[in-house]
């Protein structure tokens, strides 16, 4: 494992840094829009693919070549806003104080998994747009097996549509 | 077998021994329960477990439109599942109310032969060539080595290399995305449950 993958272990190391001030009350609730956006972008990668690419080719002109590139951007933007979103200002947040710091930690980490593991995974899937003059694509060993227990490759939209209902009826259980 | 490696099996021992040690006797005798009912289950019935997994295989194939099976059947898979779910199901019952208790050297000594046997038998599952602890409990498809042939195994490279090797093997077990979201799962459950918890006591 290279450079790039000790900076995405590091990213998910201050998330987990930033749940235990958070709490993990706040933290599920960034974990629930997580779940929400990889789903939505699952189903772009799936389901909804043909047509996904069909709209890009038809009002954009991409080309067919370019199409795996644009995705993984687009993928980047949408998980980078919506995690944005979810930090910033007011916030779904589970009952519970969120004290207890174990806890905690082990949400925020699971949120930099969820984060920072999906970009390494969308960004290295596409050949690493705007820095492939930097990253060569002659991954260890290592890389290639963290890539297949990256969230988009362990989680299908069908996981993750359990997960999303999970986590809101678990919020609205009293 | 390097000296690193035993060292990570001593931390890994030394953990049980201390949740054991935190936890209390009857949290930690209830995991014992489990852990060994557990491997009961896989010596004895090890047929049905099998024709069990095969029925799961075979809905999941059908719910996900795949036919790669989602669980093996070999007992590499089957017993590290097997711990991995009953110390799940014993810390979760070593939660409820009747069983909670103060820390005890009772326990200390309980979560030290959890920690035994979790380690003895996912060595022999996942690394049969350094497996050395005595199994206790014989479960078709596994078993130990003598001390002499495990350390005669190459250290095999820097603690980096060994680890690197072990998450290639991880990664490339189809049913590792199925226990990664299952843990996940019950980690959420969990955290969820205890935040409620609070709540209700204000």
């Amino acid at each position: 494992m290279g450079p790039i993958g000790l900076v995405f272990l590091t990213i998910i190391v201050i998330f987990g840094a930033v749940g235990i001030v958070r709490g993990y009350a706040r933290e599920l609730g960034v974990t629930t829009m997580l779940f929400v956006a990889l789903l939505a972008l699952e189903l772009l990668d799936g389901p909804l693919e043909a047509r996904f690419s069909g709209f890009l080719t038809t009002v954009f002109g991409v080309s067919t070549e370019a199409i795996p590139r644009i995705e993984a951007v687009i993928a980047c933007v949408f998980l980078s806003v919506v995690a944005f979103i979810s930090y910033q200002g007011a916030t779904l947040a589970f009952p519970g104080k969120g004290e207890n710091w174990f806890l905690a930690l082990g949400v925020g980490l699971l949120n930099g998994y969820l984060y920072a593991g999906s970009l390494w995974y969308y960004l290295q899937g596409a050949g690493w747009p705007l820095l492939n003059s930097l990253i060569k694509p002659e991954y260890s060993e290592l890389n290639q097996a963290i890539q297949k227990l990256l969230p988009p490759a362990v989680f299908s939209w069908q996981i993750l549509a359990f997960l999303v209902i999970l986590m809101l009826i678990m919020r609205v259980w009293k | 077998m390097g000296v690193p490696f035993l060292i990570l099996l001593g931390v890994v021992w030394a953990l049980f021994g201390v949740y054991g040690y935190v936890r209390g006797t009857k949290a930690n005798l209830v995991m014992t329960v489990c852990v060994v009912g557990a491997l009961l289950i896989l010596s004895l019935f090890d047929d049905r477990v099998v024709q069990g997994v095969e029925f799961f295989n075979k809905m999941a194939g059908m719910l996900l439109d795949t036919q790669e099976p989602l669980i093996s059947t070999e007992p590499s898979t089957l017993v590290p599942l097997a711990l991995i779910g009953a110390i799940v199901v014993g810390f979760f019952l070593g939660l409820l109310k009747v069983f909670r208790g103060k820390p005890s050297v009772g326990g200390l000594l309980l979560g030290l032969v959890n920690g035994y046997l979790f380690i003895a038998y996912m060595l022999a599952a996942r690394m049969p060539q350094v497996a050395f602890l005595w199994l206790p409990i014989k479960i078709p498809g596994l078993s130990a080595v003598s001390l002499q042939a495990a350390v005669s195994v190459p250290a095999g490279g820097s603690p980096l290399d060994q680890f690197a090797r072990w998450l290639q093997n991880l990664a490339t077990t189809t049913c590792t995305p199925t226990v990664i979201v299952i843990l996940i799962v019950l980690f959420l459950f969990l955290v969820i449950v205890l935040g409620n918890r609070r709540t209700r006591k204000g």
